[in-house]
């Protein structure tokens, strides 16, 4: 069975029902709308990004349903990206944004590591660099802040 | 239509638009193709930022407001022994709130440090909203004399009180880690912890346990008992504190929900304790049972038979046959459902067992069988292995690894013909095991140390470790077989997957190491001598349950021996690093003759990461160790009394421990004579030997403390008519060429004359004798002190390693032998494994003094 999703540009995209329903998003819509032919309007996704976003929800079809062990032990978490994942992620961030809002949580889960690599051993003037943030604190403020939690840096 | 998680509310109206944040610039001028978005919404950044360690995460909460917002939070989440300074106290009183996790230390034989109940009641005040604690103690009265002794149950229970008045019925995980609970504190402590889902008792004794059984803990879904872990009075040596089988019942009776629960060095639970227990909980998940040798396999059988939802199993210097692993194999179900499984140090353990294992469970992701000497390569035969989904394989020193045989010892040396034979067998199993280790395209963790063979890793394996597209960490040290040179190059340059690499260091040399990570960027290699070897298999051991193997960049864990290590290392600074040359070349206290070895040293002191032990390379100098210990027992027994034939199993366990703190106690010597400029001699020992009596206390008294000064100085004189010191110094001579032979004889024998437990070892190791006696003649006044201790370091490694290789000869015999003195063969397991616990915590302490040293 497949269903049609329709992306912000009205581009149609017919995908399998068990791919599209790696999104817990379009799942909790399709049960609520029950049996239905009618397509599934996707207005926050472009269709660029929807494409990625299937392209990742086709290899990852057969993955187990994720249930992760909720940890909210930072110090277990694991930075690590399966390398068709990595290699999927260096196209487009914004696919984050879509994971996020079609809620695909290991494919968010990968998109916020590839981010977390990036800012791995960066300065903080290197990370506004990188991202384009504008330091907007007083340096007093800095300084406070860098004082605080100087003890973290050596750990 | 139902909506996703909450971030997702905010999303929606933000998303549409594509506009940077707090970025005035557009996306233009970014320089990766990340456009700012993920970051508007402050759920996703504190996503991003929550696997990123503490000093990303300081740095990134000055990047800006929003940055700060979320990083603060996560930064001060987890607190893991604070320093202790007035500054950190100010942020404390600042962020204290956000702290959920609080690590504690305490050490209380310094007069600077507070009382630990002050500082505990302190750091309490400031975190509200703490719900994890750890508390870890250097135990009460081990750095001190009776004085703190008779202190510590005070202490213990002053902290006990602290803790229940503030934060106790909040608390969701506990580890005491502390000392010995009275029976009064423990049974008043217990029930306050009204939301307790975890808890972690190191070193309890039966009351406590009973004390918690009693306790009427609804949440109560974790358990880890660890016993005598270092507790003051020694819990091993009078073994009716421990808690048996009755308690174990119990324990099952009270908490039947119970998910996790670990059991560590109990010789007192045998398989009606483990029934009992499962006849009531039927719940685990996790369950691990190391160095209980009276349990057997029925008893395992019966708890993995009855915990019909079991995931995780961790059967660790276990006497579990294969029986267990075909009970676990025989239904699909259970089969199925078992995530990990680690049966290391399992001496009884065969292919046929493991082979089972994983013709059987399809969903297996962990998979460790490290030592166990049993296991061959035949586990690689043909047909495939169905758990094709596994991460972690540790199949470290298998096949008669090279720690645990006899053989594998005179191999080293070059002498046994035996193993070209065995090779011919090794070489054709070799391709049939690259070709099963091909077909682990998800495996991340191997680990391949201690092997008895060649492992031809870049002509025979090239093809399987390249497939391997998810391999990040690599451990191949302690090759019996050192690697070439190309394979190293290979694998340090040729598998982009891979970040963490562990070589031994006959494999590899420290400036080579450079080298190679100036060429892959990606990768940190690490070389491990025999000494990080064996303390990583011991701190493996112990670890906690969570994670059987740690996340090598981020772990805390692996984190602590590589690192800490290499602070040593760094601290020590030229000493240590001059002193351990002094045992493979020529050197002279001040200065290296072997240029290479010069080079090294060198470079390693800028190096935090490395400890290298190259100087131990030729490590099993062949029969010097043992024939060292053979002549000095002699000696030890005028020592040490307690010691006789009789005793044999017990003595064997117990020297090891004094040995051993010896060796790397000297390290912290060598430290602190840093600071003082070491000149005397006498007066360091005894106060850096001391905290280690408490915990063997029975055993170790008169060895500790008595013979301890004569261990360095007595036995030489008898023996060699020389003062000491001239003896030592001998060696050290930058010109002697033949320095190391005698060197490692001396060492040896210096080591052995620690060990009282001499007459237990094979009759077949003799000494001569005459390597000293030549050696005595041309000694000279000037005794280096320093080359001295860390010389004995090492040399009480090598009679450690050389015990062990002994102890697993003489257990894989008398497990053979089956049955016929049961009794006494697990005793005298159970001994030395707590020796070996022993030994552990003595590891932690003193690197927990290192780091209170440091300024």
């Amino acid at each position: 069975m497949t269903v049609i999703l329709v992306s912000s540009d009205n581009q149609d995209f017919k995908v399998d029902k068990e791919v599209a329903e790696r999104s817990i998003l379009i799942k909790n819509m399709l049960e609520d709308v029950g049996e239905s032919d009618s397509p599934i309007p996707l207005p926050n996704v472009t269709a660029a990004v929807l494409t990625k976003v299937i392209e990742y929800c086709e290899h990852h079809r057969n993955d187990p349903v994720q249930v992760p062990e909720e940890t909210d032990d930072p110090r277990k978490r694991s930075n690590d990206i399966e390398e068709w994942d990595m290699k999927f992620m260096q196209v487009d961030h914004e696919i984050i944004l879509a994971a996020n809002y079609l809620d695909i949580k290991p494919l968010l889960d990968v998109g916020c590591k590839t981010v977390a690599n990036i800012i791995k051993g960066k300065t903080p003037e290197e990370i506004r660099k990188a991202f384009n943030i504008v330091n907007d604190f007083t340096p007093e403020e800095e300084a406070q802040i860098k004082k605080e939690n100087e003890w973290a840096e050596d750990r | 239509m139902s909506t996703g998680p909450s971030p997702l509310t905010a999303f929606m109206d933000t998303s549409a638009t594509t506009a940077p944040e707090a970025a005035g610039s557009t996306s233009t001028t970014c320089p990766s193709l990340l456009t700012p978005p993920p970051f508007r919404i402050p759920e996703i950044l504190t996503y991003i930022l929550s696997t990123l360690s503490k000093p990303q995460l300081a740095a990134c909460s000055t990047v800006s407001r929003a940055w700060k917002d979320a990083a603060i939070p996560l930064l001060w989440a987890h607190v893991d022994n604070p320093p202790r300074s007035p500054d950190f106290d100010t942020s404390l009183a600042k962020n204290g709130h956000y702290v959920v996790y609080l690590d504690l230390y305490f050490v209380n034989t310094r007069a600077f440090v507070p009382p630990a109940h002050v500082y505990l009641s302190k750091i309490l005040s400031l975190t509200p909203n703490v719900r994890h604690l750890y508390l870890t103690s250097s135990y009460p009265g081990q750095g001190a004399g009776p004085a703190v002794l008779a202190d510590a149950s005070n202490k213990v229970s002053t902290v006990l009180s602290v803790i229940k008045d503030t934060v106790a019925s909040q608390l969701i995980g506990l580890r005491l880690d502390i000392g010995d609970l009275s029976e009064q504190d423990a049974r008043r402590f217990f029930p306050t912890l009204k939301a307790i889902h975890e808890l972690e008792l190191i070193g309890c004794r039966q009351h406590v346990v009973d004390a918690v059984v009693d306790s009427g803990l609804r949440h109560l879904v974790k358990v880890v008992c660890l016993v005598g872990a270092g507790t003051a009075s020694g819990v091993y040596t009078t073994g009716d504190s421990v808690f048996g089988d009755e308690t174990m019942e119990e324990l099952g009776r009270s908490f039947p929900g119970l998910q996790d629960l670990g059991i560590f060095n109990n010789y007192r639970i045998t398989l009606t304790g483990l029934t009992g227990f499962a006849y009531h909980c039927k719940t685990l998940t996790r369950f691990q049972l190391q160095c209980c040798p009276y349990v057997g396999s029925d008893g395992i059988s019966a708890l993995i038979k009855a915990s019909t939802g079991l995931t995780h199993l961790s059967l660790g210097h276990s006497s579990a046959h294969d029986s267990v692993l075909m009970d676990l194999a025989s239904s699909p179900e259970r089969a199925s459902r078992l995530l990990s499984l680690s049966v290391s140090f399992s001496p009884l353990i065969t292919t046929a067992g493991i082979r089972a294992i994983v013709d059987s469970c399809f969903n297996l992701e962990e998979l460790d069988f490290e030592l166990c000497p049993q296991v061959t390569l035949d586990i690689f035969s043909e047909p495939a292995w169905v758990c094709l989904g596994l991460k972690m394989l540790n199949m470290s020193n298998i096949h008669g690894g090279s720690a645990s045989s006899g053989d594998g010892r005179r191999a080293r040396s070059g002498l046994h013909p035996m193993l070209t034979l065995a090779y011919a067998y090794i070489d054709s199993s070799l391709k049939d095991m690259y070709q099963q280790l091909s077909r682990l395209s998800k495996l991340r963790e191997l680990d391949m140390c201690g092997l008895p063979f060649h492992l031809d890793l870049l002509s025979k394996g090239r093809d399987a470790v390249e497939g391997l597209k998810c391999l990040r960490v690599l451990r191949l040290s302690e090759q019996m077989f050192p690697l070439e040179l190309q394979d190293v190059v290979w694998l340090a340059t040729r598998l982009p997957s891979l970040r963490w690499l562990e070589l031994g260091d006959e494999s590899i040399r420290n400036q080579f190491r450079t080298m190679l990570m100036e060429v892959n960027m990606n990768i940190q290699i690490f070389i491990v001598g025999k000494r990080n070897h064996f303390r990583r298999a011991l701190q493996r051991r112990h670890q906690h349950p969570e994670s059987p193997i740690p996340d090598p960049p981020s772990s805390t864990f692996t984190g602590n021996w590589m690192y800490d290590d290499g602070e040593e290392e760094d601290e020590q600074g030229q000493d240590l690093g001059g002193d351990f040359s002094n045992e493979s070349g020529p050197t002279s206290p001040g200065g290296i003759t072997n240029d290479e070895a010069q080079g090294i040293d060198e470079q390693e002191h800028g190096d935090q990461q490395v400890h290298i032990d190259y100087q131990f390379s030729p490590p099993y100098a062949p029969d010097t160790d043992s024939d060292a210990v053979e002549d000095n027992g002699d000696d030890n027994e005028e020592g040490d009394p307690d010691v006789s034939g009789a005793n044999l199993m017990y003595s064997f366990g117990g020297v090891t421990h004094p040995t051993d703190c010896r060796g790397y106690l000297d390290n912290g010597d060598d430290q602190s004579e840093d600071e003082s400029g070491y000149g005397v001699e006498e007066p360091m020992e005894p106060e850096d030997e001391e905290p280690y009596e408490p915990d063997d206390e029975e055993p170790y008294e008169p060895d500790d403390e008595g013979p301890y000064e004569p261990d360095d100085e007595e036995p030489y004189e008898p023996d060699d008519e020389e003062p000491y010191e001239p003896d030592d110094e001998e060696p050290y001579e930058p010109d002697d060429e033949e320095a190391y032979e005698p060197d490692n004889e001396e060492l040896c024998k210096s080591e052995g004359m620690e060990d009282d437990e001499t007459p237990s070892w094979p009759s077949e190791m003799n000494w001569s004798g005459k390597a000293q006696a030549e050696q005595n003649g041309e000694e000279e006044e000037d005794f280096d002190e320093h080359a001295y201790h860390a010389a004995q370091a090492e040399a009480a490694f090598i009679v450690q390693k050389a015990k062990e290789e002994f102890y697993e000869e003489r257990s894989i015999e008398a497990y053979e032998m089956q049955d016929d003195h049961p009794v006494a063969q697990d005793k005298y397991e159970c001994e030395h494994l707590q020796n070996l616990d022993d030994h552990l915590v003595e590891l932690a302490e003193q690197e927990f003094d290192l780091e209170q040293d440091r300024p």
